[in-house]
């Protein structure tokens, strides 16, 4: 619970809960190609969606103007975010000669549940136009982490409007997880170092982890030994995400979903690590 | 991005505090109300994706032939179907793609997609410039190299120090030198050298690097050709590892290891840990833990 939040809600209270209709700013006009492509494959699958809600403790207080009760609608926020965690699920081929990481690393960074990777979490939205996502640690003991996705996740002209852009994001928020969960210093720029600064370009850098295919057996991602030859950083997570997307996808994954996740995770590995940059992923051929 | 402030979360829990005096049982439901109604749909929702995933039929693209209108209206069918194809229908893609580069009604016609897209659906976009690129005609060429040219944006939408607009376009651009190192001609080779060197975005410098030693078999030589043109502080460019599709964890691993033994300078130092902060135990874990359902 932060100022901002505390001071919606109040707000909220006293107006008999009329205004959350109104702060929905996000574009609801429609969703990018790859967005609508992944979902022709599912077709707005029920069992999943209610299933989803839960894992990510998605509280429909945060979601009522934004599909929660127009769950088939992909042209709004709550289809958009149950659509990429369709993907996260199920998209992956665990290909163990190939793949950095598995399912059931990416699932257990995204998903709301208390484990090694995090203390428990739960996935809100923001209309916040400056950042991707944000990671909100609780302050009370009986408070929850709090991970928000924000509209340039959503808006479908927006270049990280798609499902694995999404997904992605939902592994770097869920580092910093992580990081607070194990008292981790990344930095005093919205929990990464200032830049730029090496091979980073922005103000809001990371190292990257150099590891190896095989070096962490699916599930020990969350494993570190406290010093840099086995840790990860929030965008080395997103970025290994990414490119498994583009790499080792399930044989359904539509190429649309496979090329904005390369293009996106390119762009991060050359843009947001000091010691960069980290791999490349998609093949350079066109096509 | 962490929220950057430890105090906030302090001073926001004590307003919500004061708010929500009186109310203390939906307090204890969580923020927002922990304990939701379940999400619903207005249209009929569908069963598991499995039976639609046995029904779909493979390997058959729209023609992509025709002129004027119909090349127009075939081309769109054939974005749509190229954007849901999946990894095992890259052959049948690019067979298509090669026999259609030399009808110019249909390069055009990728030609307008792939500019419409450009304003509207980035993904859509990347799409349309893969299958340009992998034409190699030279009508594309012209519109590839010209799409490498646009200036960066200056102003638009900043997303955590990032100008969200300059980031787009310099993907496509990214995506376009790619289409253009395909060509393997010697014009566009001296356009992928010049936007490794002098291109404004690290994006694109960094794709035109890496396809340019692709589509020359990353050999020493073509390194040794590229190297004068790279920038001083990007020569390890030319080093970068790259995961190739279907290779094992042997080969890339030893990739790696020799990358890395030949930049020390690379490894990160040790991750520090937090002084003089405790976080508390929470109280109440989610406990949810149903598997997901069968797909």
């Amino acid at each position: 619970m932060n100022f901002k939040q505390s001071i919606a809600l109040v707000s909220t209270l006293c107006t008999l809960g009329a205004a959350s209709e109104a702060l929905a700013v996000c574009d609801q006009s429609g969703a990018s190609q790859a967005d609508r492509d992944l979902w022709n494959m599912h077709g707005c699958w029920q069992d999943f969606y209610l299933w989803q809600y839960q894992a990510y403790d998605l509280r429909s207080g945060d979601w009522s103007s934004r599909g929660w009760n127009d769950a088939c609608n992909v042209a709004l926020e709550f289809p958009k975010h149950w659509n990429a965690a369709y993907l996260v699920t199920y998209g992956l081929a665990d290909n163990g000669a190939q793949s950095f990481h598995g399912t059931v690393d990416y699932r257990a960074t995204a998903e709301a549940a208390s484990s090694n990777f995090h203390d428990s979490l739960y996935h809100g939205v923001t209309d916040d136009g400056g950042i991707f996502g944000r990671f909100t640690p609780r302050f009370w003991p009986w408070d929850t982490d709090r991970v928000d996705t924000a509209c340039p996740l959503y808006n479908r002209t927006h270049p990280n409007a798609n499902p694995g852009s999404r997904g992605g994001d939902f592994m770097h928020e869920g580092w910093h997880a992580y990081f607070d969960k194990y008292g981790i210093n990344n930095g005093d720029q919205g929990g990464h170092r200032a830049g730029p600064q090496g091979g980073c370009t922005i103000n809001g850098c990371d190292y990257f982890y150099f590891h190896g295919i095989g070096a962490y057996a699916f599930g020990a991602m969350w494993e570190n030994n406290g010093t840099a030859s086995r840790f990860h950083s929030p965008n080395q997570v997103q970025v290994e995400f990414l490119c498994d997307v583009a790499d080792q996808p399930q044989w359904w994954v539509p190429a649309t979903v496979r090329q904005a996740a390369a293009a996106d995770a390119n762009t991060r590995a050359v843009t947001r690590f000091i010691n960069g940059p980290g791999y490349t992923c998609g093949s350079p051929r066109p096509w | 991005m962490k929220g950057s402030n430890r105090r906030t979360p302090r001073l926001g829990a004590f307003v919500t505090l004061l708010g929500m005096v009186g109310s203390v049982p939906a307090f204890a439901a969580g923020p927002s109300g922990s304990a939701s109604e379940p999400p619903s749909a207005r249209q009929p929702p569908a069963g598991a994706p499995s039976a639609a995933f046995r029904a779909r039929e493979l390997h058959r693209p729209p023609a992509l032939v025709g002129s004027g209108e119909l090349a127009r209206q075939n081309t769109r069918a054939f974005i749509d179907w190229a954007g849901m194809s999946v990894a095992d229908e890259r052959e049948t893609a690019r067979r298509e793609i090669a026999a259609a580069a030399s009808n110019p009604d249909i390069v055009r016609a990728v030609i307008d997609e792939a500019r419409t897209a450009k304003e509207s659906d980035h993904s859509r976009a990347l799409v349309s410039l893969a299958i340009l690129g992998e034409m190699r005609s030279a009508e594309g060429e012209k519109f590839l190299r010209d799409l490498i040219q646009q200036p960066l944006p200056t102003t638009g939408t900043v997303v955590e120090g990032d100008l969200l607009e300059a980031t787009a376009l310099a993907q496509l651009q990214a995506k376009a030198v790619a289409g253009l190192a395909y060509r393997r001609t010697r014009d566009a080779d001296a356009e992928v050298l010049r936007v490794a060197a002098r291109h404004p975005s690290k994006i694109v410098r960094a794709e035109a690097i890496s396809a340019y030693l692709w589509n020359h078999g990353d050999t020493d030589e073509a390194r040794r050709a590229l190297a004068p043109h790279v920038r001083k502080d990007e020569q390890l460019l030319l080093e970068r590892v790259r995961r190739v599709s279907g290779e094992s964890a042997e080969t890339f691993n030893r990739k790696l290891a020799a990358y890395l033994e030949a930049h020390p300078e690379l490894l990160p130092p040790a991750p520090e840990k937090l002084s003089g902060q405790s976080r508390p135990a929470e109280q109440n874990p989610h406990r949810f833990n149903e598997p997901p359902p069968a797909h």
